[in-house]
């Protein structure tokens, strides 16, 4: 067999290293995103609200504004304390330990701005819905349900946004995303987008 | 012995720019299914975890948990020859592993997050353009390795050729 001189295997190693490096950096950029949620017992979900009789989770959500389709995927909390997102960019993230749409209260959804190549996520658009807008949400019976956006806020991120979460003034969906300028000293967006939307039929 | 500096010059920056990137897990040890560590049963099989037909049972001499060494005689604490950060499905000393439901703190009793699971959590992070300039970053930083590294490999084809 043919010995291959060091320095060509060398420099075989310096390519394929770096290319598989750069390969590796472009997909964790536009495909993996961190969600830090912390694995937590199911019995959790009972210590909290939990889910309605007769209640489903939601699976897809639908803004045709924005041409939005998206997966709904259930999230917890990070270890923070912070509501968990989903672990890409094309997602969106339904908080479990909350409400379910449909119920009186508030049921929050959270999806990505951008990726880590700063090009647009799932929620990049949500900046462009206005009140009277609609959004239609799947349950996993397939049965969908029809909100229409009735404000749309911006929140600091570090902020003590309760109402987001509590309000129950009606069958309401939140719909999160960041805004603002990026904190390189927290490495998050300043702010926080929500946009608050009621059941207009089911 | 230039190109030799060079080269090794050239492996030395390669393999920071992939730790940077990449993130070095802090522990690379795999347990079979349903387990969390070497220590005790598998949750799905019941076939012990360690691998072998005799399961380590409890925590070792000089142990509390299953994470890091021995206090006594210094060998891993996972029953392995792998020292464990965290518990397998676990990201952090809190909650519960993902794979067994055992505690990741290797307690009996998990450590929740601050005051338990909050009723109102804090606002979700839901962006990572600000990354774009360390991304890019390790992005040219690969890329002109891997130019340098066509460049020294065709040197290399020519001198021999």
């Amino acid at each position: 067999m043919a010995k291959i001189p060091a320095k060509k295997f060398l420099s075989m190693v310096v390519i394929i290293t770096s290319v598989t490096l750069f390969l590796y950096i472009i997909w964790r950029a536009m495909f993996y995103a961190p969600s830090d949620e912390v694995p937590l017992p199911e019995t959790a979900l009972a210590q909290t609200a939990g889910m309605a009789a007769g209640a489903s989770s939601p699976a897809k959500l639908t803004i045709p504004k924005i041409k939005l389709d998206a997966k709904v995927l259930p999230v917890g909390i990070t270890k923070k304390g912070n509501m968990a997102t989903p672990g890409n960019f094309s997602d969106v993230g339904w908080y479990k330990y909350g409400k379910t749409p449909g119920e009186i209260g508030s049921a929050v959804i959270a999806g990505h701005v951008d990726n880590g190549l700063a090009l647009p996520a799932v929620f990049f658009n949500l900046k462009n819905m206005t009140k009277g807008d609609d959004i239609y949400l799947t349950d996993q019976n397939n049965k969908t349900m029809h909100f229409v956006v009735t404000k749309t806020e911006v929140y600091d991120f570090d902020s003590n946004a309760e109402e987001v979460f509590t309000d129950e003034s009606g069958r309401l969906l939140k719909l999160i995303t960041c805004t603002g300028v990026w904190l390189k000293q927290y490495r998050t967006h300043d702010k926080r987008l929500v946009v608050s939307a009621e059941l207009a039929e089911s | 012995m230039k190109t030799k500096i060079f080269s090794l010059t050239l492996c030395l920056v390669i393999f920071a720019t992939a730790g940077l990137g990449m993130g070095i897990p802090a522990q690379a040890a795999t347990f079979p299914d349903g387990c969390a560590s070497g220590i005790g049963y598998s949750a799905t099989t019941g076939s012990p975890c360690n691998g072998t037909s005799n399961a380590a049972v409890g925590n070792l001499p000089g142990c509390t948990t299953p994470l890091g060494y021995s206090s006594t005689s210094g060998v891993p604490c996972s029953g392995t020859s792998t020292a464990l950060a965290f518990l397998a499905g676990c990201t952090s000393l809190i909650g519960y592993s993902s794979i067994t439901g055992e505690a990741c703190n290797g307690t009996g009793i998990a450590t929740l997050p601050l005051g338990g699971i909050p009723n109102v959590p804090g606002l979700p992070t839901t962006g990572d353009g600000g990354k774009v300039l360390d991304n890019a970053m390790i992005l040219v930083v690969s890329g002109l390795l891997a130019v340098l590294g066509t460049m020294l490999f065709a040197k290399e084809k020519s001198n021999l050729s």
